[in-house]
This record gives structure tokens, sequence and C-alpha cells, in this order.
């Protein structure tokens, strides 16, 4: 099972719609840096959500940015962070 | 030729907060060109808008908060600050996100705003 890491934000890259494309259920998203605005987007939260897509995201960054987390989403400190990259393999960062 | 010593500058700012120094850069841009008397409007658009989000705690992150010196603006005698209607319904804000007071602005009055600039600067 892969870990897709979502380093921009929706607007910045289409990375996590080109994951979305073909991620598979055991798959997992974690979203840090720019990627954590994502969590903004509605239509793409309903998607992860309708298939049943673990989401992850970083709390530091979230904080940074002014975003806070939902019902819907798991977060994860740096240490979370490390092991989530334990428990996953492969694992790839979307530039 | 005849060169205005006062010009409308347009500062445009369409990156994230945190991920670049974009933002720093462009902020000392534009207080600067305001201390020297030019007449000078900020727009944010894209992800630009999230500079002006409550809230944000940087302090776990190696840079620097640019979110309190967007608060400065106002004091340095920086007014016009502006954003898309269509930008603030695409990121799913309302004005109530905001640490600032933007006018928020149609396509037709950023096309008018566009239109009156002698320069526009983009960070």
């Amino acid at each position: 099972m892969t870990l897709h890491i979502i380093t921009r934000s929706d607007s910045q890259s289409q990375s996590v719609y080109h994951c979305l494309s073909f991620i598979g259920k055991k798959d997992t998203l974690l979203f840090i840096e720019d990627g954590t605005y994502c969590i903004l987007n509605n239509h793409l939260c309903d998607t992860l959500q309708s298939k049943n897509i673990q989401c992850y995201y970083l709390q530091a960054d979230l904080a940074a940015r002014g975003l806070s987390a939902n019902d819907n989403v798991l977060i994860v400190d740096y240490n979370g962070f490390v092991t989530l990259t334990e428990n996953h393999y492969p694992s790839q960062t979307w530039g | 030729m005849v060169t205005k010593k006062t010009k409308n500058l347009l500062f445009v700012f369409d990156k994230p907060p945190h991920s670049s120094p974009a933002a720093k850069e462009g902020l000392d841009a534009i207080l600067t060109a305001s201390a020297f008397g030019q007449n000078v409007t900020l727009l944010l658009i894209g992800d630009g808008i999230f500079q002006l989000l409550n809230n944000q705690d940087p302090s776990h992150l190696p840079t620097k908060n640019t979110a309190s010196i967007f608060q400065a603006l106002e004091m340095y005698g920086i007014e016009n600050i502006a954003t898309p209607s269509e930008n603030l319904k695409n990121k799913g804000l309302s004005p109530s996100d905001l640490s600032l007071q933007c006018d928020i602005i149609d396509n037709i009055q950023l096309a008018e705003l566009y239109a009156k600039q002698d320069q526009i600067l983009s960070f």
C-alpha cells in the first residue's frame, strides 16, 4: 500500500488529481506544506470520502496556514508522519 | 517624454504564504513604493488570498510570519487591498475568514483596476 504525500495546493498542482485517478482503497494520502490547503476544497474532500481513502494532514502545516481539520480527516504530528512512512511502502512525494 | 512622478502600481500576490519568500519580498516592495508616494494597490488572487487567512501560526516553521506584516499595511497608508469575489468563492472563503478588510471586486472592476495601472508587479 502506497503513501501519497501531497505537498502543493490543488490550484498549484494537479498532483492530488493525478494520484486520485489510480489510487487504491488501501492507499493513504498525507497532505503537508501547501498540500494542506486541499482541506478547503469541499468537492475534493467529498470525492476522497466517497472513495473511502484515508487522509492525513500534518498538524504543524495546518496551524501555520490558519487552517483547521474536520471530522473526515486524520491529523498527525511529525512523529505520526514518520510512522506513516514506516507503515507504507512505497511512498511518493508529489511535487 | 514626460515621466510621471507618481505612478499607479499594482502588486499582485498569487502565491500562498510560508512555502516561498515571495510575500516577504512583495511586502518589502509595496511598503517601499508607498513610502516614496506612489499610488499602490495590493491584489490578492488565486492562492494569494491565503496570505490573509486568520489564525496563522507558523511558529513551528522556519519562516517569518508575514501575516503580521499585512496587519501593518493600513498603518503605512496602504488601504487599497482588493480580491476578486469569484476567487473567494472558489476557495470556499468568506470575508470573515480574512484578517484584513479588503475590497471584494467583480471581474469588471478587476478589469478596470488593471486598466488604470502604470506598472504591474507580480509576487
